[in-house]
């Protein structure tokens, strides 16, 4: 009993952990709190849901074909958008542009889907596998292991690659790592574009085992702001760490509180961390 | 800079007192929607004022507006649906059950600074909107609760007379506005919100200030919250804590200028109207055209509208 919500929690929260990786990594190198990003993760639900539906393009696959739109987007919103404000008045001001495109996202979306509930079902969306007593739908346990997968792959190129080193460099200090030859604007054109990325990657991931609907990422972005409070702002492996207790203590809370009470969880450890360890389970000093 | 003067109050109130006989010129029996758009005209405007006195003043930016609406609104509904008051007798009390609100919030809100600041506000509100859902035997959950259309004073409910309350309940929050922005508080709480460690640094107590402006600003949210559970006759969790109670006032101020007293009042006359135009042509069209045109002050006229009369009222 214990270890298959265990289990569960853990299955979930490695898509979590994805989900927030995006946003921890914006704020990190930028300090700015991207308020769409839940929006960013419903788009890449509804891009999965599209390529499925015309063209039988698994989620899975498809995720890795939409990513050039989503830098683009994101680049061009920090291009245009962020860039250009003064730096002392970036915090708030980039919180207010990105909350307003966030609506613009959501309600563009009502308008070409409709406010209608979406799925994506797959060949294999009904199978189960027993594992330790435990039961997991198959498309839940794909779509964790392949975010697993994808926060592996993310890791190693910020440990890496010579692109995550610039970015770790200039998230540590954008004046020295800019004296040390890294592009820093290029740098920070790219670093919103891989967030907006990976939102919208963890959005096609979820495709197959949640609804899709206009104003979803609400949903989404309290446990991504949640995970990244929890592991510190600006940590990978904090995000990992996150994602997996937001993850469990959701499962344990829908089985031993009423069922409302797991939307309740996230705030209350959002909340919790904020207010007695700010910078997070693993402490401040910890990046990546 | 800002002296004190009782002519801008003396205006206030002559306008006040002129508008109020609007009723009397036009029919508001006949002309419902008019009045309809002009209710919500004023209480945009009273809850842009509020978010102003927070967000604009003292620099603490609020994504937890939706909260004090709920709040205040669920006052109303509880009072009226659970000891038959008169809504109106419990409008006031909206504003100090979501004061006393403001009170705890703040004391968790509070401890935190900028972007942290807003994030919480809005797990705050989430927070409190989930519980009501949750705590069905008090609130009725999902449900909602019907608050029944009550004459005030013997004048019956209709058109003219929220019309006429809500245009006061406005003016009360522009007079609050207008008081802070001619007392010497206001330049704390323009210290606290340019740099907090400066103002601590010459011995502000910025907490105190911080304190102050968001206490003041939800006790008129939560009225705001109030005289909306009445208009509408009904409320439940997804109307009473629509986030867009938290999206309008930040679009309306930033569009007429965040920081001023005239701001808020200003985007709410210019832009409700046209919102509730296109939502009755186009549903939700209004939230899109709200999102398209706040980035666009935010980032090209930061300042707002009052920002192009350079002089600030």
């Amino acid at each position: 009993m214990i270890t298959s919500i265990i289990i569960n929690g853990i299955l979930i929260g490695l898509i979590y952990a994805l989900l927030a990786i995006g946003l921890t990594m914006i704020f990190g190198v930028m300090r700015i709190i991207n308020m769409f990003h839940g929006e960013a993760v419903m788009l890449g639900m509804y891009a999965a849901f599209v390529l499925f539906d015309r063209f039988g393009i698994s989620p899975y696959l498809s995720v890795f074909l939409t990513t050039p739109v989503f830098f683009v987007l994101g680049a061009i919103v920090y291009k245009f958008l962020i860039d250009p404000i003064p730096v002392r008045e970036r915090e708030i001001t980039s919180l207010i542009i990105t909350l307003g495109i966030s609506y613009v996202f959501a309600t563009s979306a009502m308008y070409i889907w409709t406010a209608d509930y979406r799925t994506v079902t797959l060949a294999f969306s009904q199978e189960v596998i027993v594992f330790l007593k435990t039961r997991i739908g198959y498309p839940a346990l794909l779509s964790s292991v392949m975010s697993a997968v994808l926060i592996v792959v993310f890791y190693l190129f910020m440990s890496k690659t010579y692109m995550g080193r610039a970015i770790r460099a200039t998230e540590l200090d954008k004046d020295t790592a800019s004296l040390m030859g890294v592009n820093v604007e290029w740098i920070s054109i790219a670093t919103f574009g891989i967030g907006v990325v990976l939102a919208a990657m963890a959005g096609g991931i979820l495709s197959p085992i949640f609804y899709i609907y206009p104003f979803v990422g609400s949903n989404f972005v309290i446990k991504a702001f949640t995970i990244v409070v929890l592991g510190g702002m600006g940590s990978v492996t904090g995000a990992l760490v996150g994602g997996i207790i937001l993850g469990v203590a959701e499962a344990l809370a829908s089985t031993f509180l009423e069922y409302s009470m797991k939307d309740i969880m996230a705030f209350i450890l959002f909340l919790g961390i904020l207010l007695f360890k700010p910078s997070g389970l693993l402490g401040g000093k910890t990046r990546l | 800079m800002q002296n004190r003067s009782v002519v801008p109050i003396i205006i206030l109130f002559a306008f006040l007192i002129v508008l109020s006989f609007l009723p009397l010129i036009i029919d508001p029996g006949e002309y419902k929607y008019l009045y309809n758009i002009f209710f919500v005209v004023n209480i945009a405007a009273l809850l842009a004022t509020s978010w102003n006195i927070l967000g604009g003043f003292a620099g603490q930016i609020s994504f937890g507006h939706a909260g004090f609406v709920g709040i205040g609104a669920y006052t109303v509904s509880l009072f009226h649906y659970h000891l038959q008051w008169s809504p109106w007798l419990a409008l006031p009390l909206s504003g100090v059950v979501t004061l006393l609100a403001g009170v705890i919030i703040g004391a968790i809100a509070l401890r935190l600074r900028g972007p942290y600041f807003a994030l919480s506000t809005l797990a705050l509100a989430e927070v409190t909107k989930l519980i009501v859902e949750g705590w069905r035997s008090f609130t009725q959950g999902t449900q909602g609760i019907v608050v029944n259309p009550t004459p005030l004073l013997s004048i019956p409910s209709g058109g003219g007379l929220y019309y006429v309350i809500s245009l006061w309940l406005a003016g009360f929050g522009i007079l609050c506005a207008l008081l802070i922005k001619q007392s010497k508080t206001s330049y704390f709480f323009a210290a606290v919100g340019e740099n907090e460690d400066a103002a601590l640094s010459l011995g502000i107590n910025s907490k105190k200030y911080k304190m102050i402006a968001l206490y003041i600003s939800s006790f008129l949210a939560g009225i705001t919250g109030g005289i909306l559970a009445i208009h509408t006759g009904f409320i439940d969790p997804s109307s009473g804590f629509d986030m867009v109670h938290t999206v309008e006032p930040i679009f309306l101020t930033m569009v007429g200028g965040i920081g001023t007293v005239l701001g808020p009042v200003i985007g709410a006359i210019l832009l409700v109207p046209v919102g509730e135009v296109f939502r009755s042509h186009f549903p939700t069209a209004h939230l899109l055209l709200y999102g398209i045109v706040l980035v666009i002050f935010a980032r090209f006229i930061p300042k707002g509208i009052m920002g192009l009369f350079r002089k600030k009222i």
